[in-house]
């Protein structure tokens, strides 16, 4: 009788045991990453890839899956890394690194542009998503051109939320999670590439009767939108 | 008969449950709606507040003849500029960037903000600059009465904030669209008939980065305009030269500051360039191809950027920004002349880190505001003008470079990067009055350095 519960208790830790050692580990790097993989660092890994706009992560659950290995493979193929769907030190060093933020050299943690990035990138990826390159970095183009006119607010998120302003904020498909083309757009746009030509606003020309935007003058036209002043 | 009372029950349970439902729709949708009226109201209020905080400061900046509280009154007017604008963007408007209201605030605060600087100074206001302060305090006034009258309206007459949508299903009677100033239908149509108001005044002539006279030519085109096929020989030179090879197609022309022909490269959507009208020069080029394994190194990319540029026609740059996003490395340069770092002759490199090949280019701010400039002469040395530094500022490298400032104009100044405590700093000393012209922070990102 006392050993049979002996037994049971045994058995109960070790299947404890084995159960905690592979979703209690440490931080994210400290293992190698592959299919099957559960744990708080597959998770970590999970938000820096859609960070990184790599969305087919599918949901942050914490267990490497079908999805999470396509997000990987995505990633690696993206980045110039070797593509095995395997998050090695390599794939895991470069993940941390385009998802490091801001230091001064005393090494506190300083706030860098990666806000405005961000909301550049909902408002291409709400815009412009499935447009052509150029055509996206325009879209992320014309609300910088507005933080220069002055009959537009003076801020990235004055701008974007001005009611009425943007028809991907009224309907939501702003706060898609951006992808990584946005987010290369967005920071293209910020380091000072302009295809729009300077123009103030964009619009669909089939889906669009407004008359005022039609009035404007035409700068170009880039996949399915006419950018104007 | 029993299935029929059945039925009847059931239907009167769906019928109650559907009003309960109704009901609470239309309870949710009424205290949306009275939240966003309230948020719109607060946002009013707060704006008619900040412009008269504004021409209340402009009002005593004009009586005032001490410099010291003509920098408070100008740095308050400044701030109340700003509050107000970012109050107005938080209402909703029919067209944004139609608004003029915007337009006047942001160049009253601009006009505030560079007063303030000079006050900072220990300069004084010139007679011009007196007259454009009387005319700008004057339509501040009056823009603050007005928009008084139009909030004093929405809360006697109940104005909405929009114009009342018509059609049976909605009560109340059909409103017309009015041009009647005095009597507007909503606050959103009162503002449209304010802001065409504001848009029948001269426009203000000042030195600022709002200033309605500051606009922009390319500087840097040759002259004469070119044939699209001549602009798609051109692209092939310069793609030859950069060791790429393309089959330009014509997908149509840009206006704007710098007017191209946009090309198609190789049938793909995602790579394309575009060359100027004037003269055919290559301005934005953008290759959407999918890159290999890294095996370069950041150094090897650059050397490599920088024989590229060498190549197309930019022999004397010098590199002033990089960010490595893994696959690919994007590189700033800008032009030096006579050792001098021409800041605003700015050209952008992208760099393929499978095998160096020039992945985007962007000449834009090179071509806007390249010319021949005649670069005057430093009057401080650089021991001197480091003088103008705080004493414990550790200067760690140090360049000549032109600066370009927000009203475009360019000043010559010497560049300082050096720490103070923990931070880093570029400071920019004008190398004849040694006035500190600018300043940014220095972050380091794990892709690169950003300025702040």
């Amino acid at each position: 009788m006392e050993r049979r519960k002996i037994f049971i208790l045994t058995s109960v830790t070790l299947a404890l045991a084995l159960l905690f050692s592979t979703t209690l580990q440490a931080a994210l790097g400290d293992r190698v990453l592959s299919r099957g993989a559960r744990g708080s660092d597959v998770k970590e890994m999970q938000v820096k890839l859609k960070q990184l706009g790599y969305n087919s992560v599918g949901p942050i659950d914490g267990i490497f899956g079908r999805l999470t290995e396509g997000a990987v493979r995505a990633f690696q193929s993206g980045r110039g890394l070797r593509v095995d769907g395997v998050a090695g030190p390599e794939t895991i060093r470069l993940l941390k690194r385009l998802t490091g933020g801001g230091t001064n050299p005393g090494g506190k943690a300083v706030s860098s542009n990666s806000a405005d990035v961000n909301l550049l990138a909902h408002v291409v990826n709400g815009e412009a998503r499935g447009e052509p390159f150029e055509g996206q970095v325009a879209v992320a183009a014309v609300v910088l051109n507005r933080l220069k006119d002055s009959r537009f607010p003076k801020t990235v998120a004055g701008i974007i939320y001005q009611p009425g302003a943007f028809s991907s904020v009224s309907d939501g498909q702003f706060n898609l999670p951006p992808d990584a083309s946005s987010i290369k757009a967005a920071r293209d746009a910020i380091n000072g590439s302009d295809p729009s030509h300077g123009a103030l606003y964009f619009f669909a020309p089939s889906k669009t009767s407004n008359r005022f935007i039609w009035s404007r003058p035409q700068l170009t036209r880039i996949g399915n939108h006419i950018f104007t002043l | 008969m029993r299935k029929r009372s059945f039925l009847l029950a059931g239907l009167g349970l769906a019928l109650a449950l559907a009003l309960v439902w109704g009901f609470n729709q239309y309870t949710l949708a009424r205290t949306l709606g009275l939240q966003q009226q309230n948020q719109y109201r607060q946002a009013y209020s707060d704006m008619v507040g900040h412009v008269d905080n504004m021409e209340n400061f402009l009002a005593k900046a004009r009586g005032s003849n001490s410099g010291n509280n003509n920098l408070i009154n100008f740095t308050g007017a400044w701030q109340e500029s700003n509050a107000a604008l970012n109050d107005l963007s938080n209402l909703p408007v029919d067209n944004p960037g139609s608004s003029h209201i915007a337009q006047f605030l942001n160049q009253a605060g601009d006009f505030s903000y560079t007063l303030a600087q000079r006050m900072a100074g220990g300069g004084s206001i010139k007679p011009e600059e007196q007259k454009v302060l009387a005319n700008i305090q004057e339509t501040a006034r009056k823009t603050g009465q007005d928009l008084q009258q139009l909030m004093n309206r929405a809360d006697y007459e109940e104005l909405g904030w929009t114009p009342k949508p018509t059609g049976w299903w909605f009560r109340g009677r059909a409103e017309a669209d009015t041009t009647d100033a005095t009597n507007p239908a909503s606050v959103s149509q009162g503002l449209q008939l304010l802001d065409a108001q504001l848009q029948k005044l001269p426009p203000l002539e000042y030195e600022g980065k709002f200033a309605s006279k500051v606009t922009q030519e390319p500087k840097g085109l040759p002259g004469g305009e070119v044939s699209k096929e001549q602009a798609a020989a051109n692209l092939n030179k310069f793609f030859a030269q950069a060791g790429l090879s393309f089959n330009p197609q014509y997908a149509g022309a840009a206006q704007g500051t710098i007017p191209t022909y946009r090309f198609n490269l190789n049938g793909d959507a995602n790579t394309t360039a575009e060359a100027s009208k004037r003269g055919g020069v290559p301005v934005i080029y953008h290759n959407g191809r999918s890159i290999g394994e890294r095996v370069l190194t950041p150094e090897q990319a650059k050397t490599k950027a920088l024989s590229l540029l060498r190549a197309v026609g930019y022999p004397s740059m010098v590199l002033t920004s990089q960010e490595d996003h893994g696959a690919y490395l994007d590189l700033a340069y800008v032009a030096l002349e006579d050792g001098v770092r021409i800041y605003p002759d700015k050209v952008s490199v992208s760099i393929a880190m499978d095998n160096g090949q020039m992945l985007g280019y962007n000449a834009q701010p090179y071509l806007m505001f390249h010319r021949q400039r005649s670069i005057g002469k430093t009057k401080l040395t650089v021991a001197q003008a480091r003088r103008y530094l705080k004493p414990n500022f550790k200067v760690t490298d140090t360049a000549l470079v032109l600066l370009a400032k927000d009203n475009y104009a360019e000043v010559l100044c010497y560049e300082f990067r050096g720490n103070m405590d923990s931070e880093q700093y570029l400071v920019y000393i004008n190398v004849s009055s040694g006035y500190e012209e600018q300043i940014y922070r220095v972050v380091k990102t794990p892709v690169g350095e950003y300025l702040k």
